[in-house]
């Protein structure tokens, strides 16, 4: 058990490092360079190279690469090349707000998706099952920029229930995380419908009905929370993804979260930055997925055989 | 899962196709599909006018695009092109990527979750760790990298869409395999010596196809949003070639002189992966009525 | 298996988690609601060169002069009187009496040439000395070999006096651009690293919080040089406000003004709009010019008939309509607000079939593809479009490469081999022509991505660059245009208007330096 965690741990540490080493290569081979992003197109290229000297650019791919590495293994990850700021204390100041938005986001895709997913479910076939179908569809399909937009446009100025973007209250967040959500719930419902499905035909069900037990208790005793071990899955992997940032929604709400950060600093070429939200992103995705694995530890036996 | 599973390949494919035959779904999806191929194939028939032209009449004395009228069915856009020709010759764009970039995607990542499925511990890991990666890593990050040391170009959009698109198969893929990989059968062509390759090929692959067709069908839609968000980072489909994803890229800021700038196109992606996934649910209830497709 | 209640547990928590807020402070009525697109990077004068830390850079510092009321001449700031000697080689400024920082220190001549000399030092990283690089003494303080600059003399306490190497006769514009403020030394070593988000000046405001993505609050500097100004008790900047969205909240009377211009996908809307098309604020000065480049050391872009024929290929009519008439067509490179441009030169006649039979007698036939570089401005992606089609209209192909800024600068700065043609604009610092024909049209200018390069064209510009502000400048710089023209090193396109948008109850004015007139700002 303690050897498996271990090899978990280790793996872990492994694909961080790894999406390190690629971000970093990418960043170096990408033309265009933060010296010149710093001082703009009229600054002289004498003043661009000075920049260039300052900041260590012009050294090569390797010796950038160790001299990051050593810093970033004694937790100091540089300054931000755009605006001098130290690069862990800007991530750490937007990553509650990156979390609150995607806390937020999850709920709505929670609360619509799971009902839906329970009745579509119960009634396959149903008006209500197509509906979460094209529903699922639609969420996919329309491009989120726009329809930030237009939420903004309708329910913030034409009907003005909630704050034009911005961040700060309660309610600067709803409509973001309702645009987040609505893409996302119809998912969760067809995820759920189709465990639900698949559970209703096993024999433990087979015998409760035979028992004579009421539909609604083995939906609620025996299949639900079986069926929501997928759910569980998905809500880690989906997770890792919000907090990764969602760069539009973000732009368009106004919304100083990660994903933002990282956009510009990629827009600039802010090296420092880009590696630190990009540690970030995959470190939350990566713990993710080992917190879903640990779960399952817990919660399925069999899971707990096989790691042994 | 049960051994007696509906497969693919073998004798029970007339009964496959007959479920499928049986569901409208399936119509429907599938008429759908046709439709969009068809304008897209046939779209210099069906286009008004050439989806480059830049119509003097076809912006208002300010310069802001027409609403759909007479000779604009779906109105202009904010240069005076007309909106349909644009959309059917969007059509070619937006599915030869999608479907290019889907197919590799989906052969890479089927063989990644194969090979890292099915073989020793060594394999797996050194697959999985690559794949763990790419999951892990920004798509951005990635699109940006990829588009900017390579010039972006269709070839480049649809090299970034495939490199972002199949790890989270090659994950699923690999799952199905580890518990096909100790199911009977295999276990039994193992026992009288079958070799690797004929145990992939013939026992193990054609239990995997359907979640492949299935995931592919379903990853059809997000693949035209992806190529969109290019668009917007500056590495999609060069303009003024038309493409879905960078028609609503000109469109989404004029939500309010030209709403059919953005309606027009998110329409016709609505229809494509409609189509496909109406095709795609069809396809995994006939293949077995009860497998829910896992992500 | 889940636990009994752990579903329920589980959404409750993030409900819980989603419902924790934070509670905005209520508007305060005297305060300038500010928006602005972009995270502020700096407010640090030396260190911003962005349309919107410029005007964010005028809310905390200001110099020496200033652009008057009516941005027809420049009157002293912190300086009483400025005066040029008749060689063009001594500014002499005396501060006024009193003058002081928001701090309440007094301003002296040796705050003047500390300020100066930090814009210069490595350190600060500056991309914008450059304006001032003609003062003596500074090539010596920048490779370290003097430790100050020499030509920056302290007379008195209110007396200093700038000498040069050579005439500049601009020099006077830029004194009153966010380069020239005055940024005192004590403020600079107590914020460190952190300078950039620790402003403290001589402007109307001074920095309350910096809430660095979110936003930047100030208050009203009581110690300012004019008397009773500004007007507002404060400002509240918020960051990150996407401009569309911006627009309407200023129209809901959330916000006052944007430092983002008003969006072209916007401005149609507005104009339209009787009940609010007397917000739109048209900045002043900011003159500018959208051009297309040909690198003119390759065949065919080499021939000026070539180029001719693609200028005479352009509807630029047309181009004026795309941009919703909020531009004037460019008959050569010096905006008409410019004094020194050309007022006779002839408009460029659209004429394709003329293109044609020009470029077939220049031997370019039917076939030719070039490529043409645009960085991924909305804007700009337009105008390349309408390009491309009255190039094709031409037998010219032309393929677009749309590339992030960050890549365009790359590849026009450092490859300037690999361009055909490049689609760009040019944002004048201070409108005197020297600054367009300087980098853009000399031979090897820091903003010449064409290379273009001819000497007489130099020699001319030399001699017109030589004359005082007056009539006769005027006259030599629009010869120097007509005789770019003559060249057509460009294909030129139009020169855009852009506008800010005001609140209904803001009254502000927009100023050739700094964009914004934060002083002058008041509640109708």
């Amino acid at each position: 058990m303690t050897a498996y965690l271990l090899r978990r741990l280790v793996g872990a540490l492994v694909v961080i490092w790894g999406v390190a080493t690629i971000s970093f290569v990418l960043v170096f081979l990408m033309p265009g360079d933060a010296a010149r992003m710093y001082a703009g197109p009229r600054a002289p290229e004498a003043t661009v190279e000075r920049i260039r000297q300052e900041w260590g650019l012009n050294d090569s791919l390797p010796v950038q690469y160790v001299r990051f590495l050593g810093r970033a293994v004694q937790g100091d990850l540089g300054r931000s090349t755009r605006d001098g700021r130290p690069v862990l204390q800007a991530v750490i100041e937007r990553v509650p707000v990156t979390i609150q938005l995607a806390l937020a986001g999850l709920s709505v895709e929670l609360l619509l998706g799971i009902p839906l997913g329970i009745i579509a479910a119960l009634r396959p076939g149903s008006l209500i099952d197509q509906f979460t179908t094209v529903l699922s569809l639609v969420g996919v399909s329309i491009p989120q920029f726009a329809v930030g937009l237009v939420a903004l446009y309708l329910f913030g100025f034409v009907i003005p229930i909630f704050p034009l973007g911005g961040y700060g209250t309660i309610a600067h967040l709803i409509l973001p995380a309702l645009v987040l959500g609505f893409s996302g719930a119809a998912f969760y419902a067809r995820v759920l419908r189709s465990s639900i499905l698949e559970i209703a035909n096993e024999d433990y069900i087979r015998t409760a009905r035979a028992k004579g037990l009421g539909a609604r208790a083995i939906l609620n005793r025996h299949l639900l929370r079986n069926a929501l071990l997928p759910v569980v899955t998905l809500i880690g992997l989906d997770l890792a993804l919000l907090l990764g940032g969602v760069v539009v929604i973000e732009a368009v709400f106004g919304i100083p979260g990660i994903g933002l950060q990282a956009w510009t600093a990629i827009r600039n070429q802010d090296t420092p930055m880009i590696m630190g939200t990009v540690l970030f992103a995959s470190i939350a995705v990566v713990g993710l997925n080992l917190l879903i694995d640990l779960l399952y530890l817990a919660l399925d036996p069999r899971v707990r055989l096989n790691a042994a | 899962m049960q051994p007696n599973m509906v497969k693919l390949n073998t004798r029970n494919q007339n009964s496959f196709w007959g479920i499928l035959r049986r569901m409208p779904r399936a119509w429907i999806g599938g008429c759908l599909v046709l439709l969009v191929v068809l304008a897209a194939v046939f779209a210099p028939l069906f286009s008004p006018a050439d989806p480059l032209q830049q119509f003097r009449e076809g912006l208002s004395a300010t310069g802001t695009p027409l609403p759909p009228d007479g000779q604009f069915p779906l109105g202009t856009d904010h240069l005076g092109r007309d909106m349909l020709s644009r959309t059917l010759f969007g059509a070619r764009v937006s599915l030869v990527i999608s479907f290019i970039a889907n197919t590799t995607a989906a052969i890479i990542g089927t063989v990644i979750g194969v090979l890292a499925g099915y073989y020793s511990r060594a394999v797996d890991s050194i697959l999985m760790r690559i794949t763990d990666i790419i999951l892990a890593f920004p798509a951005i990050l990635l699109a940006l990298g990829v588009g900017a040391v390579l010039r972006p170009s269709i070839p480049v959009a649809i090299l970034i869409l495939t490199l972002i698109t199949w790890a989270p198969l090659a994950r699923l893929v690999r799952g199905q395999v580890l518990s096909v990989r100790e199911r009977a059968f295999v276990e039994s062509a193992r026992c009288i010596g079958a070799r690797d390759r004929r145990i992939i090929l013939y026992h193990i692959l054609p239990q995997i196809l359907a979640v492949t067709i299935i995931w592919a069908t379903v990853s059809f839609a997000s693949t035209i949003l992806v190529e969109a968000s290019l668009s917007f980072l500056g590495v999609g489909v060069p303009l003024p070639q038309p493409s879905w994803g960078n028609m609503i890229f000109e469109g989404q800021t004029r939500y309010r002189i030209a709403p059919w700038m953005i309606i027009v196109p998110t329409i016709a992606i609505l229809i494509t992966t409609f189509g496909f996934n109406l095709l795609g649910d069809a396809i995994r209830d006939a293949l077995d009525p009860r497998t829910s497709q896992r992500l | 298996m889940l636990p009994r209640r752990g579903t329920f547990l589980f959404l409750l928590l993030i409900t819980v988690a989603m419902l924790s807020s934070v509670l905005v402070g209520a508007q305060e009525e005297n305060i300038l609601r500010i928006l602005s697109n972009a995270d502020i990077r700096t407010s640090d004068p030396h260190v911003a060169y962005e349309t919107e830390t410029w005007p964010t850079s005028a809310l905390f510092y200001i110099g020496l002069v200033r652009w008057n009321d009516d941005n027809t001449a420049l009157i002293p700031a912190l300086a009483e009187t400025y005066s040029v000697s008749d060689d063009g080689l001594v500014y002499t400024f005396t501060l006024r009496e009193g003058v002081k920082f928001s701090s309440g220190r007094d301003i002296t001549s040796a705050d003047v040439k500390w300020s100066f000399e930090r814009m210069f030092r490595p350190e600060t990283l500056s991309p914008t000395s450059y304006m001032f690089e003609a003062i003596a003494g500074v090539p010596a303080f920048i490779d370290g070999s003097a430790t100050e600059i020499s030509g920056i003399e302290i007379v008195d306490e209110r007396t200093v006096t700038f000498t040069l190497q050579f005439p500049v006769w601009s020099l006077i514009q830029r004194f009153a651009l966010p380069p020239g403020f005055i940024v005192p030394e004590e403020a600079v070593e107590a914020a460190g690293d952190n300078f950039a988000r620790m402003p403290m000046g001589a402007g109307p405001f001074m920095l309350e919080t910096w809430e660095s993505g979110v936003r930047i609050t100030g208050t009203r500097n009581p110690n300012y040089y004019e008397a009773g100004k500004p007007f507002f008790d404060g400002f509240e900047m918020q960051l990150g406000v996407e401009p569309s969205i911006g627009i309407l909240r200023i129209e809901g009377g959330e916000a006052d003004i944007a430092l983002d211009f008003v969006p072209n996908a916007e401005y149609p809307r507005i104009v339209a709009d009787a009940a609010i098309s007397a917000q739109l604020l048209p900045t002043a000065g900011f003159a500018n010019i959208d051009y297309m480049i040909f690198n003119t050391t390759i065949e065919p872009f080499d021939n000026p008939d070539v180029r001719r024929a693609m200028n005479i290929a352009v509807d630029r009519q047309r181009l004026v309509q795309i941009l919703n008439g909020r531009a004037l067509p460019a008959e050569g490179p010096i905006p008409s607000s410019v004094l020194g441009n050309n007022s006779t030169l002839t408009p460029w006649e659209y004429n394709p079939d003329e293109a044609r039979a020009l470029l077939e007698s220049a031997g370019v036939t039917e076939g030719l593809t070039v490529n043409m570089l645009v960085n991924t401005d909305p804007t700009n992606l337009s105008v390349a479009q309408v390009l491309v089609a009255d190039f094709a209209a031409v037998g010219v192909t032309v393929e677009l490469t749309s590339v992030d800024n960050a890549q365009f600068l790359d590849t026009v700065i450092n490859q300037p081999d690999t361009l055909e043609l490049v689609l760009t604009n040019w944002y004048l610092d201070y409108p005197d022509p020297s600054n367009v024909f300087e980098p853009l049209l000399q031979c090897g200018g820091s903003y010449n991505w064409g290379q273009f390069c001819s000497e007489s064209l130099d020699g001319l510009f030399a001699t017109a660059n030589s004359n005082p502000p007056g009539d006769a400048r005027w006259a030599a710089f629009s010869d120097v245009e007509a005789a770019i023209v003559e060249e057509a090193p460009w294909v030129f396109l139009q020169h855009q208007a852009n506008y800010y948008f005001t609140s209904s109850r803001l009254l502000i004015a927009s100023d050739p330096a700094t964009l914004l007139r934060w002083d002058a700002s008041t509640l109708r």
